[in-house]
């Protein structure tokens, strides 16, 4: 067990690196000069070469690249270029973007797993078909004019919540009534995606040799599909939901902009539009970094649900 | 086997509906087994061996439609409400099947999975469950069981994890064991351990044993009586000894002329010609009849009922080979 979690850190290392390294050439190749990017209109040359030597612009790209790391290690992002601190600005809007992700799973995990289970479980009858149908549904909307839709229903329409806009934790009240839609419309989709996983592996569960032993047995149903049908199908599931919790750090950036949220996808397209380089690459390398930590966390989980992976 | 019987199948019969019509699995068997018995049921594959035993309990699925009854104690479990039924499954009739492998529960423990069946019928509590559970994995001779109650199924051998299905089977002491092919997946050498097993747990604890294979030595080994099914019906059944000295259905000659003999050199192991039929539905005439050496017109036309040739051998045929030696 511990081998195997040394085993997994060890390679989510490597893979961190390695984003780090695609992260700093992928923004260096982005078409255009960063120093005069950075100089704005200015275009002396006196300004620029001092430019690339505040941003190291001027060095070797390896030595480059080992300077922006060995402080990044440090958890310095280096300024943008409004000097602010790129580790700042980052740790300011990721919690908003975190705390988005984490309720739109919930609301997924909630809505989604139950309703797998049942579907699977009622095959073949109308609860089944109704809950295939919904997530077939909550499956084929696109995000963005869902969330247009709710903020006219039920914000312009109804006024039971704001459109749009953040309030701060400290105010938990007002920051849950404007999380509420946007993590409802990201969930609707996650949820789709999770009941007809949930569905699927619990079929394939049902029809497995142990759940007939569990029946011989004398279990209860109830105990037949919650414990051993279910269990089984965690593994699958557990898959499903790191691979969406990893493209939710990029893909709540549409919902973030429909609705006003200043959080970590937000900030991302601000990087883009202004071309601010040091900021991008903070960005990303912070996304990269989701990615690996989130799949670190699903081997984890993994090794709990399927004692079979502990022994690798 | 004067005894009352301790569980009595009565004209069964299990079709399933599929997509390419209904199929008959089981077509009318009856049977009865005595306290303490082992009973043999063999055949080819698809004869409906497992799907009878299955349909005992109703494990089947719910395409099956099984009629019929079955007889145990006092009451008869095809008509039981789901509730009772689930009291009589794993307490008094439990099941070892084919492939230990994919029948235990590959995420939990095999502690886990022997004390979760005392733990529902006989209301211990966890500690009493894991204490019973090691008990068990001693009585199926499982060697440090201490430590192997805390194991996957993964980390045991076929031969361990048949005996943790065994283990399982056991756990409340039930009267009736049924055992589908339950030697079939394993090596030959840990075959002979789980059928020493079987006999050990008879003697020990008076357990009936319902014991469904394709393996004739299986059946010389252990059984008391066999019944031999094709078709889907049952078309013979005698004392073990019996079948194996003084076969009576062309089938059955069939089947054991099929057995290699040591010492006894030839060219090829007699074959039975042709092969099973695909029942859709009751035949209106003798299942064997277009494979068999000594069919005829009444064998065409009509079904041969279940008659004996002696006392407690039974077999359905027209031309048994005891009244064509006569």
């Amino acid at each position: 067990m511990g081998g195997f979690l040394i085993r997994k850190a060890g390679a989510a290392l490597v893979v961190l690196v390695l984003s780090s390294i695609v992260v700093f050439l992928g923004v260096r190749a982005i078409p255009g000069n960063p120093a005069i990017a950075l100089g704005a209109e200015n275009r002396d040359p006196a300004v620029i070469a001092a430019v690339k030597a505040k941003y190291d612009l001027d060095k070797p790209l390896p030595v480059q690249y080992g300077h922006w790391i060995w402080l990044a290690l440090q958890g310095d992002l280096g300024v943008d270029q409004r000097d602010l601190g790129v580790g700042r600005t980052i740790a300011q809007r990721l919690p908003i973007s975190l705390e988005l992700a984490l309720l739109s799973m919930l609301v997924a995990v909630v809505v989604g797993i139950p309703a797998g289970v049942i579907a699977a479980v009622r095959r073949g009858r109308p609860s089944d078909y109704a809950a295939t149908g919904v997530a077939l549904v909550g499956l084929s909307v696109p995000h963005f004019w869902l969330g247009l839709m709710v903020i006219v229903w039920f914000a312009v329409d109804l006024h039971w919540l704001p459109a749009g806009g953040y309030t701060t934790l400290h105010h938990p009240l007002a920051n849950l009534q404007h999380m509420v839609l946007p993590a409802v419309v990201i969930g609707t989709g996650l949820a789709a995606v999770l009941m007809r996983q949930m569905r699927s592996s619990i079929l394939d569960s049902l029809g497995a040799d142990y759940v007939r032993t569990a029946r011989a047995k004398g279990l209860s149903e109830w105990s037949v599909i919650c414990k051993h049908a279910f269990r089984n199908s965690l593994i699958t599931v557990t898959t499903v939901m790191g691979l969406q919790l990893g493209g939710l750090i990029s893909g709540i950036v549409t919902i973030e902009v429909i609705f006003g949220i200043p959080g970590f996808g937000a900030l991302t397209i601000d990087a883009v539009n202004q071309r601010d380089y040091t900021l991008l690459q903070g960005v990303v390398l912070v996304v990269a970094a989701g990615y690996v930590i989130v799949n670190l966390l699903v081997d984890v989980v993994y090794s709990f649900l399927n004692p079979r992976i502990r022994a690798i | 086997m004067s005894a009352e019987p301790l569980l009595e199948v009565d004209d069964l019969s299990v079709r399933f509906d599929t997509d390419e019509g209904p199929v008959q699995a089981v077509d009318r068997v009856s049977f009865a087994l005595a306290p303490g018995e082992v009973l043999g049921i063999v055949g080819e594959s698809g004869c409906g061996k497992s799907v009878t035993c299955m349909s005992l309990v109703r494990l089947l699925p719910e395409t099956a439609k099984v009629s019929g009854s079955v007889r145990f104690g006092g009451a008869d479990l095809l008509a039981l409400g789901p509730r009772r039924l689930r009291r009589v499954r794993g307490r008094e009739i439990s099941y070892i099947f084919q492939e230990p492998m994919t029948s235990l529960n590959p995420v939990f423990t095999v502690g886990d999975q022997i004390g979760e069946v005392v733990r529902r019928h006989l209301d211990l509590s966890r500690r009493d469950a894991r204490r019973r559970a090691v008990e068990l994995l001693q009585l199926v001779r499982i060697p440090a069981p201490q430590r192997r109650v805390d194991e996957y199924p993964h980390q045991l051998s076929g031969g361990m994890r048949q005996r943790v299905m065994i283990a399982m089977a056991l756990a409340c002491d039930p009267k009736v064991l049924i055992a589908d092919e339950p030697t079939t997946a394993l090596d030959v050498t840990i075959q002979a351990g789980i059928l020493d097993l079987m006999r050990e747990v008879r003697e020990k604890l008076g357990t009936a044993i319902v014991l469904v294979t394709h393996n004739l030595g299986v059946v010389a080994d252990i059984a008391d009586r066999v019944i031999v099914m094709y078709a889907g019906r049952k078309v013979e059944e005698a004392p073990a000894a019996e079948l194996f000295a003084a076969p009576q259905h062309p089938y059955t000659v069939g089947l054991l002329g099929a057995i290699p003999r040591p010492g006894e050199r030839r060219e090829r192991l007699e074959e039975i010609p042709g092969r099973v039929p695909a029942s859709a539905r009751p035949l209106e005439h003798c299942v064997f009849a277009d494979r068999c050496r000594y069919a005829d017109e009444t064998t065409r036309t009509q079904v041969p009922d279940l008659r004996p040739v002696r006392p407690g051998h039974l077999v359905a045929c027209f031309h048994p080979e005891a009244e064509r030696a006569a």
